[in-house]
């Protein structure tokens, strides 16, 4: 039977409105073709070149045809419902699944053409096939539009919508009795217009509208990097602002250490020049009691006394700087350990990272607890024992170094005492050390850390604590053990 | 140098090293008046004024000190039943200490 020119010419405009739609829309996603993107234009091709089999069939009817684009459409709804159900969340099912679908409806679209069957049930399975694609890409877009809120999606919505009322259409009037004829694109029959173009304008809906999805889908993302490049500025800067608080921390620290320093210079000096002072002053005085007995050495009185007003005035000067040392050492004052230790450990933390030693901190009292003592001073001395802890570790051969800090509450000599301690695994402190700090204060070098932890002891001592500082028991491996044994300041007393 | 200079002032003078150096060779019943250094090697002056009164001896006491450290010297302080010298002072403070420490030794033995 000859095929009508307008019959063909319409074949002809649908093959290549199906052919030119898909490449045009893999153009225009031209750089946003995600894999979610790529998944779904190989569906909208797969459609497609079902659409334009079914055209060509009705110019030339082959079961062989039939049952190709049979599996192209059932390709199509597959791969476009996996293309959605992955933008709504990042599961995907496995590829065996897809083969699976399309071997079983291979099978069963073969079964039905070979039958004799396709212009009756093959029809009405394929309308029915379409309206579940339909249903499920319809939720899906309605979840997707929740997350991403595109008005793109509407669009594609509609064109489900579009595409189910035509299929509706055939699976009804064709199970209600209507002939196959009424429905090929050559009938031009109202139902067969109407399919016809539902499915025609639907494509184009689903092309346009998955095109806008992209888009938008894209902005978000650009707008989510954004956001997360500008959170990521912020904590960048939190990070510089946290650093320089550290630097002026540490050089505060650096500060109190000089004045630590040269406080612990002072003592000695004043201790130093006070003893040959003192000896001074007895000699000069047993010497001008020798010259006032004997007459003939009376022309050396004057120079002896001479002498003497010096050395007083030595004297004096030795009585101001000893003042002024104490002084700068009574500020004692209830100080919470814990909130002392909060303020201090997380630049030690980083510290202790960087030369990768574990640090860790436990609080076995209340945080709320008062002890007697000065601030400054408590933080420099726990910095300086840490400091020593930190060289100790990170100068031997300590396998996994760790620093414990730990605040205790202790009862000794019918008192109570909260007890920071600090402990390492390192190799402890020798025997010569230990024999050192419980000696009198010696003019030995500035900066060693027996003369720290000697003036360390002298500080705790006037806050009325006490130091205890040795090694671990044996039995838990080498390191060195310090423990401030400090007053505790009930609420009642505290400022 | 010290005990030069109290001997040129007619006192009976014997020093020691060390607090142990004392205790090994003193009789504690012997009263006297003692002049201690806060720090000596070993145990403190405070320590052996406090050993001394636990076993009953209130000897007079003069308290000497170079050092600075507030904790100590106010212990001294309030110990020190005489005084308490600041190093470096001069001769006159010192023998004007030992004569009122004196003075409550002899009352003290009345």
């Amino acid at each position: 039977m000859p095929i009508h020119p307008a019959h063909e010419l319409l074949a002809l405009l649908v093959i290549a409105l199906h052919t030119v739609m898909p490449l045009g829309i893999w153009a225009m996603l031209s750089g946003y073709r995600d894999s979610h993107a790529r998944i779904w234009l190989a569906g909208v091709a797969c459609y497609s070149v079902g659409f334009s089999l079914t055209a060509r069939n009705t110019m030339a009817y082959s079961d062989a045809n039939v049952i190709l684009l049979s599996m192209f459409y059932l390709a199509s709804v597959l791969l476009m419902l996996e293309a959605l159900a992955r933008d709504l969340s990042s599961s995907r099912r496995p590829p065996w699944i897809l083969v699976a679908c399309l071997v079983l409806g291979g099978a069963y679209f073969s079964i039905t053409t070979l039958e004799g069957l396709y212009a009756t049930w093959g029809l009405i399975s394929l309308s029915c096939m379409f309206l579940l694609f339909g249903c499920a890409a319809t939720f899906l877009s309605c979840r997707l539009i929740q997350h991403h809120r595109t008005r793109s999606l509407y669009l594609i919505i509609a064109a489900l919508v579009l595409l189910m009322s035509g299929h509706l259409l055939r699976a009804g009037m064709m199970v209600g009795g209507a002939p196959p004829e009424t429905f090929q694109v050559a009938a031009f029959t109202w139902n067969s217009n109407y399919l016809v173009l539902s499915t025609v304008v639907a494509m184009i809906l689903m092309s346009f509208g998955y095109w806008g999805y992209v888009l938008e889908k894209m902005r978000l993302k650009t707008h989510e990097v954004e956001a997360k490049q500008l959170a990521a500025e912020m904590l960048a800067n939190e990070s510089q602002q946290l650093i320089k608080e550290r630097d002026q921390l540490m050089m505060v620290n650096a500060r109190v250490s000089a004045i630590s320093s040269l406080s612990s210079f002072s003592a000695m000096l004043v201790h130093d020049i006070s003893q040959p002072l003192q000896a001074l002053e007895f000699g000069l005085y047993e010497l001008k009691s020798q010259a006032r007995a004997d007459q003939s050495a009376d022309h050396l009185l004057g120079g002896i006394h001479e002498l003497q007003t010096l050395s007083g005035k030595a004297a004096e000067m030795v009585s101001h700087l000893r003042q002024l040392m104490a002084q700068g050492q009574d500020h004692v004052s209830p100080v919470s350990l814990h909130l002392a230790l909060q303020a201090i450990l997380p630049i030690l933390q980083g510290e202790t990272s960087q030369r990768h030693v574990a640090l860790t901190y436990l609080c076995h009292v209340d945080p709320a607890t008062l002890v007697m003592a000065n601030s400054v001073m408590l933080q420099r001395i726990i910095f300086n024992t840490m400091g020593n802890s930190l060289d100790a570790l990170t100068s031997g051969s300590t396998r996994q170094p760790e620093i414990k800090v730990d605040v205790l509450s202790q009862f000794k000599d019918e008192k109570n005492w909260i007890v920071l301690q600090i402990e390492d695994n390192g190799p402890g402190f020798n025997n010569e050390v230990l024999s050192q700090l419980n000696a009198p204060l010696q003019t030995t070098k500035p900066h060693g850390m027996g003369l720290g932890l000697l003036l360390t002891q002298s500080m705790v001592r006037m806050w009325d604590g006490h130091t205890l500082i040795g090694n671990r028991p044996s039995s838990q491996g080498t390191g060195a053990c310090v423990q401030f044994w400090l007053s505790p300041v009930f609420p009642d007393k505290s400022i | 140098m010290l005990a030069l200079v109290l001997k040129s002032h007619g006192f009976n003078v014997r020093t020691h090293e060390s607090a142990e150096a004392f205790l090994n060779a003193e009789n504690p019943q012997m009263q006297r008046l003692l002049i201690l250094d806060v720090r000596m090697p070993g145990m403190t002056g405070l320590e052996l004024h406090t050993r001394l009164q636990a076993q009953g001896h209130q000897f007079p006491v003069i308290f000497m000190s170079g050092e600075c450290q507030p904790h100590e010297t106010t212990a001294a302080q309030s110990s020190a039943s005489v005084d308490f010298l600041w190093k470096p002072f001069s001769t006159q403070q010192l023998l004007q200490a030992i004569e009122r420490g004196l003075q409550l030794l002899s009352s003290e033995t009345t």
